[in-house]
């Protein structure tokens, strides 16, 4: 049994092994940028809309949405981000029900890597919300000797976010594969059935973490000047992990 | 549970590139359609709403047109009202005018023919009174009037005074002595020599007498020698049968016209 798509090998390109995790997160990109691209060719900005471009402006608006309901203000600025990880998860998590495919959020080294591109952007809309000086500052509250355990926060969290997507989806491939064993014949199709339902979740729960970590790196600095800034969400969210 | 080091890196290559795919494709995109579709919605909404300003504008400019419309409409219909009676007052001036002409006219006609018939009257009446007094001196003194026309104005000059005498024969004297006598009715030859020998006698030996008729005299005798006039006529009895008569027509005429 094959926990991890990491371990299909198709073929070796020198010493880097070209596993089926990268060929089928090439095959959701292709489908995500192709898809998008077929659509957006011949956009129209009227009132008579196609088909394709009414579901994009769909999904769009629900991303934006949620964001906002995160973000009060600049919800465009975190879209590209948040969304491409939502829409990949989603789309990967999706297509498990396609016979043969893999979904590559399947490998820890996806999630992995999906989790540091989070741990690099909560600095990253950090700075570019409030400059280097300021975000670097947001290490020493409330005072200097929060310093290692703000760092260790930042690191447990990027841990924390890549397990949890790495064991839903290995959990969901377990499940199915005993439950296989057990009972060959509905069961596996009743937890293919959870499995997407869990896929969807975990694309949503990912994207709002990695939302709610960015948006409120960049609140605290906000919330220094006058100190009247009440966001909850932001603040009892950080320490989550 | 291995972490394959190459395959993390290549993922997070992989994510970023369809974050800069899906930016380009999708997002940028068709954001762009929409805020394009909705300025296009905002700006019909706009144009909309200019549009209603507009009619609303045209509609008050309507209202103030529909009133300005009643009000010349009003003030044409009191003008005319104005008009009209101006107009049925002058008609109405004019026609009293006119019935006032009328009626002079009337009262002129009814003067004119009251004179007519009062002309008729007298004639009628002095002709009548002659033929009645004539029938009457005739059948009860046995004498025709003429005669006794003729005697009374005889007497009248038998029996002048002197003063009147000598203002009469003054004049006849101024006349050359010619006198004209008329009468109202022809004079037989026996009267005319009667007459003349009166004349001869009271008012002078050379007086020339001339004998003519007057049926204005209607019934009587008269001398006349330049201005002055001795007479013996119906005529002055007639004037003041005349002058009653017309008190009578008068009274008459001012019952009938208080009447109408």
């Amino acid at each position: 049994m094959t926990i991890t798509p990491d371990a299909i090998v198709f073929w070796k390109l020198g010493p880097f092994p070209i596993s089926a995790t990268l060929v089928f997160t090439w095959a959701v990109m292709v489908l995500l940028a192709g898809g998008s691209w077929l659509v957006t060719r011949k956009l129209t900005g009227g009132t008579s809309v196609s088909r394709g471009q009414l579901l994009l402006e769909i999904v769009l608006n629900t991303i934006r949405g949620q964001i906002r309901d995160v973000v009060d203000t600049d919800a465009d600025r975190y879209l590209p981000f948040i969304g491409t990880l939502f829409l990949f998860i989603l789309v990967s998590n999706i297509l498990v029900v396609v016979p043969g495919f893999q979904a590559p959020t399947g490998s820890l080294s996806t999630t992995t890597a999906l989790a540091l591109c989070v741990f690099v952007a909560v600095p990253v809309f950090g700075i570019m919300n409030q400059g280097l000086r300021g975000y670097l500052k947001t290490y020493l509250q409330p005072t200097w000797l929060m310093l290692p355990f703000n760092i260790l926060s930042e690191l447990t969290r990027t841990v924390s976010l890549s397990i949890r997507l790495f064991g839903n989806m290995m959990s969901g491939t377990m499940i199915a594969a005993i439950a296989l064993a057990i009972a060959p014949l509905f069961f596996p199709t009743i937890m293919n059935v959870l499995g997407l339902l869990i896929g969807v979740i975990q694309a949503y729960i990912f994207s709002v973490l990695a939302l709610v970590y960015i948006v409120s790196a960049a609140r605290v600095h906000e919330e220094q000047p006058g100190g009247t800034h009440n966001d909850n969400k932001g603040g009892s969210i950080r320490g989550e992990p | 549970m291995p972490i394959d080091w190459f395959t993390l890196v290549a993922q997070g290559i992989n994510f970023l590139v369809l974050v800069w795919l899906l930016k380009r494709l999708f997002y940028d995109r068709i954001i762009h359609a929409m805020n394009q579709r909705e300025a296009g919605i905002a700006g019909r909404l706009e144009e909309a709403a200019q549009a209603r300003r507009a009619a609303e504008m045209e509609a008050a400019k309507y209202r103030a047109g529909t009133q300005e419309l009643e009000q010349q409409r009003e003030e044409m219909l009191a003008r005319a009202a104005d008009e009209a009676e101006a107009r049925r007052q002058a008609l109405l001036k004019d026609a009293r005018e006119q019935a006032d002409k009328a009626q002079q006219q009337w009262l002129k006609t009814l003067q004119r023919e009251r004179e007519n018939l009062l002309q008729d009257f007298r004639e009628r009446v002095g002709q009548g009174v002659f033929a009645l007094a004539g029938q009457g001196l005739k059948e009860l003194a046995d004498a025709d009037l003429e005669a006794q026309i003729l005697k009374v104005f005889v007497r009248r000059i038998q029996d002048l005074d002197p003063d009147g005498r000598e203002a009469i024969m003054a004049k006849i004297r101024d006349s050359s002595g010619r006198v004209k006598v008329s009468t109202s009715f022809p004079l037989s030859r026996q009267a005319r020599d009667v007459l003349t020998g009166t004349l001869h006698e009271y008012l002078g030996e050379d007086i020339r007498v001339r004998f003519g008729t007057d049926a204005n005299l209607i019934c009587g005798i008269e001398l006349r020698a330049r201005s002055h006039c001795l007479s013996w006529n119906l005529a002055s009895w007639l004037e003041g049968l005349e002058a009653r008569v017309f008190a009578a027509l008068d009274e008459g005429t001012r019952d009938h016209a208080a009447d109408h």
